[in-house]
């Protein structure tokens, strides 16, 4: 039985971590923060996962635990470079209501990332799917770490002007 | 509100947040403006979601390293933690911690339940249902009912349904609409499609109710009003007081006033303005060139069609160079002061397979100009072009309501090939897809104008259209 309860843990957890951690970065938007966060929270999940009735959906009985952890997590980092609680309970609050806006941006993001060029997926690849640091890039290409920023910065500013762009000629 | 210029001081310093390179005083600036302005977090929400969504690699072109060994790793330190008896002492003391804490919560719990269950349904009419924010589905809601936060779906075109917060403001949604509430202190109404009819009585200054469309947000601080929202455009007609419109696409914003309406369409390029509601008209002539809608329709100018025709047909061998002055020559001179044409383009229908490709051209209809277009029984649409193959064109409209809130497409159809020059009676429209409903859109304001065939391969074109209009 126990075994069956954890095989469902381990389910719903691999299932919906990625929107979890998504949700937290709105607040806590670096992603290795974000992940401590994640895993603090798995903690109490797995422990109160006897609470949780399989007949409701996994996602919004978590999220009751992940806002705890931003809280807890906010307050604990207040003097670091961190969004005042009232922002990011207002951010976090307005991420529930603008959920269809953000689903349909979602849909367009993927045409949006398929048009960069060669050389800005390369740092996409490499800042975001390998996980390096922007010195690790930095090395690996020979510009400066002001330039990788720079250039990621250009990047999502070009994929925002895409999807807006996309979602204003659709219907 | 942020004014446009403001936007891109703020986008840079929410990238800067997101690369954790913001300094400290950075940080609290964007806090400051997040506390207070909206579109702030609108920006911040969108630019946010395409670094977290690069992250977790949904999107990618490439299968992203899967989190699932994380996960697996993760699990594998819970069960770690997993009690045994050895433990029992501390988990003696955990249990009864986590106990305290549960206790705690559940309070804060019950006290926030309280303050935020003051949403009453006051009426209900035909279907309706309402989704909480924590996923519970209510298929049949009563009055007298008490709400917390989520989504109430009026579901059919005789649906209706009020909701009364506490401090007396109501809100109606009507036919098929989809409103998203929450009330934390500030209420935040999301109408993602459909009619709102609202009353709120005065608001706290710094607290006004936001009412988010697709295309705009209203801040509110005590009136009445209408709002109709779909994908493209909002309209906002103000009965009572004052409703600031902000136009999401661009940031601008206008007030509008007891008697005003404006619309805020999901191009910037529009103008964007409250007008009289009164003020109308009745008459419409297309500029093809500045009101077709961008996907719906390529606009190519006379001079540019004759000479393709020119092209064409000496590719054919059915003209020579030396015979284009005696055979073009007049229409090559009035090309240069004639107006352009607009050839429809195929579109997918959302959410359809490859077998939902249609040709469309569509028009906004007088969307800079300070006056309403409205329908009369004896309205008449002409519409010129040409079709190269038999087809059946649909042409249909966009229309408001002008004395209540409401909206809608009606829809007619005509058997056309070769030039065709048609005069369509508004009065034989009737509303897409609800044929039941025979009511033509008479007093209605229009303010989109398109035609589609549901052969992608007929790539029709239409020269002109206008409404002929003659009052009763």
């Amino acid at each position: 039985m126990e075994n069956s309860r954890h095989d469902e843990f381990t389910r719903l957890l691999i299932q919906h971590e990625p929107e979890l951690i998504r949700y937290i970065m709105v607040a806590v938007p670096n992603r290795t923060d974000a992940r401590d966060i994640m895993q603090e929270c798995s903690v109490s999940l797995w422990n109160k996962f006897a609470t949780f009735d399989s007949n409701r959906s996994f996602v919004p009985w978590a999220l009751g635990f992940v806002r705890i952890e931003i809280r807890r997590f906010l307050r604990k980092s207040a003097r670091r470079s961190q969004l005042t609680e009232r922002a990011a309970s207002l951010l976090l609050e307005e991420h529930d209501m603008t959920g269809n806006d953000l689903d349909a941006r979602h849909l367009h993001l993927q045409t949006c990332v398929s048009q960069l060029s060669e050389r800005q997926k390369q740092v996409v690849d490499g800042y975001y799917r390998m996980e390096q640091s922007v010195d690790e890039l930095s090395q690996r290409t020979g510009q400066t770490v002001e330039a990788i920023y720079k250039s990621l910065q250009r990047i999502r500013r070009v994929l925002h002007d895409c999807i807006n762009s996309r979602m204003r000629t659709a219907e | 509100m942020t004014p446009p210029l403001a936007n891109e001081k703020w986008q840079e310093l929410i990238q800067l947040h997101l690369d954790g390179i913001a300094n400290q005083e950075q940080v609290k600036n964007l806090s400051a403006q997040l506390e207070i302005c909206f579109d702030t977090r609108l920006l911040y929400l969108r630019m946010q979601h395409i670094h977290s969504s690069l992250l977790t690699g949904e999107f990618s072109e490439m299968p992203f390293a899967p989190s699932e060994q994380r996960v697996l790793q993760l699990i594998s330190d819970l069960e770690e933690s997993k009690p045994t008896h050895q433990h029992r002492r501390y988990l003696f003391i955990a249990a009864s911690t986590t106990a305290a804490i549960a206790l705690l919560l559940g309070l804060l719990f019950i006290l926030s339940s309280q303050s935020a269950a003051s949403i009453e349904v006051t009426t209900i009419e035909g279907p309706v249902r309402w989704t909480g924010h924590d996923g519970h589905v209510i298929e049949k809601l009563n009055v007298g009912q008490m709400l917390t936060g989520g989504t109430i779906q009026t579901t059919a075109a005789d649906s209706q349904a009020t909701l009364t917060f506490r401090d007396g403001s109501a809100v109606s949604t009507t036919g098929i609409s989809v409103l998203s509430i929450t009330n934390k202190g500030q209420k935040l109404l999301h109408l993602r499609s459909g009619i709102l009819s609202a009353n709120v009585t005065p608001q706290r200054n710094k607290s006004p109710m936001n009412v988010l469309t697709p295309t705009a947000r209203l801040e509110v601080l005590g009136t009445r009003f209408d709002v109709v929202a779909n994908s493209e455009g909002a309209k906002l007609i103000v009965r009572e007081g004052v409703v600031n419109a902000v136009r999401t696409s661009d940031g601008q914003s206008v007030k509008v006033e007891a008697g005003h309406s404006t619309i805020a369409t999901t191009n910037a390029k529009d103008s964007f303005h409250a007008r009289n509601h009164h003020e109308t008209t009745y008459r419409w002539i297309a500029n093809l060139e500045h009101d077709h809608k961008q996907g719906e329709g390529e606009f190519v100018s006379a001079m540019h069609a004759l000479k393709k025709r020119i092209r064409d047909a000496m590719t054919k061998g059915h003209l020579t160079k030396e015979q284009i002055p005696a055979v073009y020559g007049a229409q090559l001179a009035a090309a240069i002061d004639a107006d352009g044409l607009l050839k429809a383009q195929p579109k997918q229908i959302r959410g359809g397979e490859s077998g939902d490709l249609i040709r469309i051209a569509s028009l906004y209809v007088n969307h800079n100009q300070p006056k309403s277009v409205i329908l009369t029984q004896r309205s008449v649409f002409q519409v010129r072009g040409t079709a190269p193959v038999e087809t059946v064109i649909n042409i249909g409209i966009g229309v408001f309501g002008t004395t209540r809130a409401d909206a809608a497409r009606f829809v007619t159809s005509h058997k056309v090939e070769g030039n065709f020059n048609l005069e369509v009676p508004v009065s034989e429209m009737q509303k897409f897809r609800d044929h039941s409903d025979k009511t033509p859109p008479v007093g209605m304001e229009i303010f989109s104008w398109f035609c589609f065939t549901s052969d992608p391969n007929c790539e029709f074109i239409i020269s002109a259209v206008s409404l002929n209009a003659e009052t009763d």
